[in-house]
């Protein structure tokens, strides 16, 4: 073998063992959480977009949400017991009552209350969920959660209100 | 053209390097995948390695 080759073999292992050290440190950081932001009305590997696709819109950044209830899905590793979701929102017609962890297949899912809202100074509101993974279930690689939304005024019919959503952040954590 | 037969050319060396580790690491990724899904294919998309071993394994066995 002559001096090219091994330089290029050492330096391709290097390469090699860098991309294995990465993926172990993206996937277990050191500070035990992790935070995946999902990219609205876009699926990524890590987090779904809002479905179904009836009910949700997306317009000037920030996605409109119809109707009640909507879901997405979020891609847990085995390590990580908890998740705090923060949704980002403004009530415009449709209020957030709560967040729903699938519990069983099918259409099983446990509402939980926010934890915390906050009013944010642009008037939108900061809801945060808190979630014990254990009780969540886990399709192959992933977990669904819904959200759940109520009409801000239940004797307004035929009004079309809307929960403009502008950001949902999950943090996981070991 | 012969086919499958080990050339000495540097080319083909380093081709031939470049195809063994390039498998050799899609196959770990792959059975760390499928044990742990998501622990890969959530950052990037581990195919563009099995593509660089079959280019670079067909360039190292070609005569040219």
């Amino acid at each position: 073998m002559n001096k090219k080759v091994r330089i290029f073999t050492y330096l391709l292992s290097a390469a090699a063992l860098a991309l294995s050290g990465w993926l172990g440190l993206v996937n277990y950081p050191f500070y035990g959480q992790m935070f995946i932001t999902m990219e609205l009305g876009h699926d990524t590997p890590q987090i779904s977009s809002l479905g179904p696709p009836s009910r949700v819109h997306l317009a000037n950044g920030y996605q409109q949400v119809f109707e009640g209830p909507v879901y997405f899905n979020v891609r847990t590793l085995p390590w990580y017991h908890r998740a705090q979701i923060f949704i980002t929102y403004t009530e415009q017609g449709q209020t957030l009552t709560g967040l729903g962890g699938q519990t069983a297949p099918g259409f099983n899912y446990q509402v939980i209350a926010p934890m915390v809202v906050r009013t944010l100074s642009d008037g939108s509101k900061k809801a945060v969920f808190d979630v014990d993974l254990s009780w969540v279930y886990e399709q192959k690689n992933f977990r669904r959660f819904l959200l759940e939304l109520e009409p801000t005024q239940p004797d307004q019919v035929g009004e079309r209100g809307e929960l403009q959503i502008s950001e949902i952040r999950v943090l996981l954590l070991q | 053209m012969k086919f499958f037969t080990k050339k000495s050319g540097t080319l083909h060396q380093l081709c031939s390097v470049l195809f063994r580790i390039s498998a050799f690491v899609f196959g770990i990724l792959l059975v760390v995948e499928i044990v742990i899904p998501g622990f890969v294919t959530s950052w990037f998309n581990p195919i563009w390695l099995l593509i660089i071993a079959v280019i670079s394994g067909i360039i190292s066995t070609i005569d040219y």
